[in-house]
């Protein structure tokens, strides 16, 4: 394997070059400002160029162009990191060893990207029409439909109230009232910021001939490089007055604990490794003191586990459990923290952790995308750390870290989307 | 023996040991991550048969293959088998389907160890009645959070009015109510039965220098499995009699509905397909000429679905599944839809007058080309390498000539799938939102 940067037309082009896939990947990140103002204009802005282009103007041609290509696989998203909107435009196609009747898959899948991005379905001025409704309609389904899986809505629910007015509350899904007022101009004006503003990296993970690619990828212009200016982590810190317990009732089998903590994230190291390992250690594995505890211990649950969102510098609590169990469970996690936080747990499950991290580390290079998403992190945060650096760093971290870590965690809010209705 | 398929650029490795165990390897050179998956050919559909050493045929609660794959886990030491894969750096994890269970780790060292402490566990139950009474608990609430979810609440629904008695109409975790029948007694029944080393394959992939931290071949691998075994004890291997229902080729009923708390609507159309009667062959090609023309009357790749949307049939996208395991299989199409009624009226007439359905020559050979393409992709996961080709084996076929299959497939052989879309076989099932998410979406409006 061999990873060779470059800079083409102002935008960093990262080349890895290996043939243990059957597949290329190709994938663009395009860092901008993520606000209240503009998630839902990105985030229907997204579907529209997902949908078609003035080549091909509906979701049949494109699809049909995609399986001449060989079921080409596109995707775009955005996953905000703070203040900013990470957005990711990706591509994979099967190495053409296995289209034999196809000369360049890649280059005709580059082509396409160019195709997607520069040459949207306009008339005029204006997005198309039929696409704009289209799209804005399912966009406010899929805005309503969080309400049908209730793991996220509980989620969506808490952060809402726990974050309010702060960007974290913002959903990268867009919000109703604010999707009502855009219109295909507006959408017009959007797509020409976007594109005229955002700062674009470029990734190609596969077997393929560099200079060959370099040629290809010259379709991807115009595209802006250079540093980027808006914050991908919260740098202040929050500590809750006190908690508020929020609750809703509906008629549904299983009820949904959601315990949202902030965290006072000292910046100590430039992956985070102490928070991974104490999330890892508290109930980011099957292993955790959470798991151990509230479910397999107490049969409280099936699912419970803790997730920690770094940039925004918050942690979640999930379980699904029965509502009645609700406080029992609460007391449990908490009395968990506390002994994390006095430095109360078994340094084999600290051993475990690492184990564990180092494991996942040591197998980056055998995915495509785990190879890019270490890349992106590292552009992200403008770092270039290393696989073994950063696999050194969680040897290092010591029982004193993780209880200091866990002494910067305070409970916020407790949402409990309950089941208690079903049971009377 | 060594299976080679140049054109994947993929090597198949395959012994049975002594014992019966089945041991496969499938080479991943310059990968630095295994993945070993030890599975018993014993899933959710095989729930009536005679228990090894017995007569008589036996029904067992229904979600009884499921409770042992999380018991099995609780080692007889108290011990639990994933933390101690876990302090090997090896993350592990099992499942059960309608056809098999299995148990998996991955990770990058110590592949031997984790490979001894699979064996280990998966060969050494250890079944109590304080712990069935405590994994009660926590299944419980697993099925609990499917029961919520309406895109398994939709499915099961279409299967119950599909089946009359095969086990796909069951979750695969049994109800709420049948697992608490579940006693230590029956877990060992099971155990006996179908974990016997005859009934199990264990399947390596990854790159065995990595593997062993020195030069090492298949040879070394067998080796290593081998002398593992000889360390247990097993009793004589038996034949396994699973009863499987006769299903008749219609369905149980042609509709049924319910509500949940849900804000749009979920419809599904079934068409019943009576596998039963076809060859694994045939089962093939009618699985991949399904496909295509599943894709081709429903697909984004269609004016139907453009028509469809610009209708409000369906509120944006449109599944589509085909399953078959040997004995019977169906046809699901479903989505989200604000006209349920009008959705499922307008698929069954589309599929119904499929006999008119004429494809040109130009678009079928691309559906081939996804087809192909989509299969090549997946080929980059050892997983589905590993469960894919362990399935096809099951049903006495090969992962690989599924795609020289459809390579070769003509627009001629569509024709032949026209004969099962018939109005007897269509069934459909539709969820409604209850009145409490209705007065919560219009507050949302």
């Amino acid at each position: 394997m061999e990873i060779q940067k470059y800079v083409l037309n102002q935008v960093p082009v990262t080349l890895i070059k290996t043939s243990k896939f059957k597949t290329t990947v190709v994938e663009m990140m395009f860092l901008g400002s993520f606000s209240k103002a503009n998630a839902t204009k990105h985030s229907l802005l997204l579907r529209l160029l997902r949908a078609s282009t003035k080549r091909y103007p509906t979701k049949k041609a494109l699809t049909n162009r995609l399986f001449e290509l060989y079921d080409a696989s596109v995707a775009i998203h955005s996953l905000p990191s703070f203040a900013t909107n990470v957005t990711f435009v990706s591509m994979e196609l099967i190495n053409d060893q296995y289209a034999s009747k196809d000369s360049s898959l890649l280059e005709a899948g580059i082509n396409l990207l160019a195709e997607i991005l520069f040459n949207p379905n306009l008339d005029g001025s204006r997005w198309n029409q039929h696409d704009f409704l289209e799209q804005k309609r399912i966009l406010k389904a899929h805005i309503e439909n969080v309400y049908n899986q209730k793991g996220r809505y509980a989620t969506q629910q808490l952060i809402k109230t726990m974050c309010q007015g702060e960007i974290t509350a913002v959903s990268r899904l867009g919000d109703l009232d604010d999707l009502k007022i855009l219109d295909e101009e507006t959408m017009y004006q959007y797509y020409k910021e976007f594109i005229r503003e955002n700062l674009a990296h470029i990734y190609v993970v596969g077997d393929f001939d560099k200079n060959t690619i370099m040629q290809a990828l010259q379709v991807l212009y115009p595209l802006k490089g250079g540093d980027n200016p808006y914050s991908p982590i919260k740098l202040s810190d929050f500590i809750p007055k006190q908690v508020r317990q929020i609750e809703e009732q509906q008629k549904i089998n299983q009820a949904r604990l959601v315990m949202g903590f902030r965290m006072s994230i000292k910046f100590l190291h430039p992956f985070f490794i102490p928070e991974l390992i104490f999330n890892e250690m508290f109930g980011g594995s099957f292993s955790s003191d959470l798991v151990q505890t509230v479910r397999e211990k107490h049969s409280l649950c099936y699912s419970i586990s803790s997730s920690i969102n770094v940039a925004d510098k918050i942690m979640l609590v999930h379980a699904g459990i029965d509502g009645g169990n609700s406080a029992k469970v609460q007391t449990l996690v908490l009395e968990i923290l506390h002994r994390f936080q006095k430095g109360e747990f078994d340094l084999n499950n600290l051993q475990i952790a690492k184990d564990l991290m180092i494991s996942g580390l040591n197998e980056i290079e055998d995915r495509p995308e785990t190879m890019i998403d270490f890349i992106i992190k590292n552009d992200l945060l403008q770092r270039q750390m290393t696989v073994k650096e950063v696999i050194d760093q969680i040897k290092e971290v010591s029982p004193e870290q993780i209880a200091d870590v866990a002494q910067g965690v305070y409970l916020d809010t407790v949402f409990l989307l309950t089941d208690e209705v079903n049971h009377d | 023996m060594i299976k080679e398929y140049p054109f994947f650029d993929e090597q198949i490795y395959q012994q049975q040991l002594t014992n019966g165990l089945q041991l496969i390897f499938i080479p991943k050179n310059g990968f630095k991550r295994s993945f070993v998956f030890f599975a018993s050919h014993y899933g959710a559909a095989m729930n009536r048969f005679i228990p090894k050493g017995e007569k008589a045929y036996w029904d067992a609660p229904l979600g009884i293959a499921h409770f042992l794959e999380h018991q099995l886990f609780t080692m007889p030491d108290g011990q639990d088998a994933s933390e101690l894969l876990a302090k090997l750096g090896l993350d592990s994890n099992a499942f059960t389907n309608y056809s098999l269970t299995g148990y998996l780790f991955n990770g990058s060292d110590n592949i031997l160890k984790g490979l001894t402490l699979l064996l280990d566990f998966v060969q050494t139950p250890h079944f109590t009645e304080k712990n069935v009474l405590k994994e009660q608990g926590i299944i419980a609430q697993e099925l609990k959070m499917f029961l919520d979810r309406p895109g398994d609440a939709l499915h099961y629904g279409l299967m119950q009015n599909m089946f009359f008695e095969y086990p796909l109409k069951h979750d695969v975790g049994g109800t709420l109510a049948s697992i608490k029948d579940i006693t230590a007694a029956h877990l060992r029944t099971c155990y006996r039965t179908f974990y016997q080393p005859a009934n199990m394959t264990i399947i390596i992939v990854g790159d065995l220098n990595n593997i062993f931290k020195q030069e090492a071949s298949f040879s070394d691998l067998v080796d290593f499995v081998s002398e593992h075994q000889k360390t247990k004890k097993f009793g004589k291997t038996t034949e396994i009699i699973v009863d499987y229902p006769q299903e008749p080729d219609f369905v149980r009923t042609n509709y049924d509905e319910k509500t949940m708390e849900i804000t749009v609507p979920r419809a599904a159309v079934g068409l019943k397909i009576p596998f039963a009667n076809l060859d694994f062959n045939q089962s093939m090609l009618l699985e991949l000429r399904l496909k295509i023309l599943l894709e081709a009357n429903f697909g984004t790749s269609t004016d139907v679905y453009q028509e469809m949307l610009d209708q409000a049939l369906i509120q944006s996208g449109i599944a589509t599944e085909v399953y078959h395991d040997g004995k019977t299989g169906y046809v699901k199409i479903s989505a989200n839809t604000e006209q349920p009624q009008a959705f499922v009226k307008f698929v069954q007439e589309r599929l119904l007058s499929l006999s008119q359905f004429q494809l040109d020559l130009l678009t079928f050979e691309r559906f081939k080309k996804a087809l192909i393409g989509n299969f090549i992709r997946a080929l980059n996961s050892f997983e589905f390498l590993a469960v894919g080709y362990l399935e096809y084996q099951y049903r006495n076929s090969n992962l690989f000539a599924a795609l020289q299959m459809s390579e070769d497939l003509t627009l001629e052989d569509l024709s032949s799938v026209q004969k099962y879309f018939t109005e007897d076989k269509l069934t459909s099932f539709i969820i409604f939102p209850n009145q409490s998410s209705l007065s919560k979406k219009a507050s949302l409006e």
